[in-house]
């Protein structure tokens, strides 16, 4: 086999690398070495959050919900009693946008729940 | 990104989008023996259907033949159309032909709307 120098492919390997960690501080994002290692990281936090971010978004609309139906005297979990024995399905986030968007929808919603 | 607005053309007056094509080919490369086909054939007959555009033929020898679309809004597309068949040429060629001059883009999120509230966004004075 001919004798083979592994400048070439090594450049082209780190070039990947290097670009995936373009912004990155100091030697991260400069250094192969230290870019591979902030990218193993960043990748795994990634992958994490990426599962994280489904329960996230929905704590943050229930807050959301919670803080709207209060302005109605009622609390979050009645609110949501309320509507499920009204037989009404919508969902978190979708109730999470009308709080902010259609607060006269939303009052209504509130209403419907209370009502036995 | 901006979201797209809504396209009005063909409601009263349809215009062509597409303003001008640039088929670049190479003279003896093998990737561009459809390309080649679709010049010695078509294209003449293609540019004299469609007075509006205009239509450049350029030889890039030594390399993969590519057809460059620009539009009246001033975006470009570029198409490889390497190793590609005449059908696949045409069908290409006509798919610009008939597209708008939006840069084809990946949406954040599968929907948009302009009007998110109809009556107003919720203020903590609305309810006092």
């Amino acid at each position: 086999v001919p004798r083979v120098k592994r400048g070439v492919t090594k450049h082209a390997r780190h070039k990947k690398i290097l670009k995936a960690a373009k912004g990155y501080q100091a030697s991260s994002g400069r250094n192969y070495k230290w870019a591979k290692e902030a990218l193993m990281h960043a990748w795994s936090h990634a992958y994490r959050h990426r599962r994280q971010r489904k329960g996230d978004f929905r704590r943050l609309w229930i807050i959301r919900i919670g803080a709207a139906c209060r302005q109605h005297d009622t609390n979050y979990s009645q609110f949501m009693h309320g509507l499920t024995a009204a037989g009404i399905e919508i969902d978190r986030k979708m109730l999470a946008d009308m709080a902010v968007r259609d607060p006269a929808a939303f009052e209504r919603l509130v209403a419907l729940a209370k009502t036995d | 990104m901006a979201h797209l607005a809504p396209m009005n053309n063909g409601c009263v007056r349809y215009i062509c989008q597409l303003k001008r094509l640039t088929l670049q080919y190479c003279k003896n490369g093998g990737s561009s023996r459809g390309i080649r086909e679709f010049l010695s054939e078509t294209v003449a007959q293609f540019a004299k259907e469609n007075p509006h555009l205009t239509v450049y033929v350029r030889q890039r020898p030594g390399r993969h033949p590519r057809i460059v679309a620009e539009f009246l809004s001033g975006n470009s597309r570029v198409v490889s159309v390497k190793n590609m068949s005449v059908e696949e040429v045409a069908g290409h060629i006509s798919l610009l032909r008939t597209s708008s001059g939006i840069k084809t883009v990946k949406l954040a999120k599968p929907w948009h709307t302009d009007n998110p509230s109809i009556q107003g966004n919720w203020t903590p004075f609305l309810y006092k």
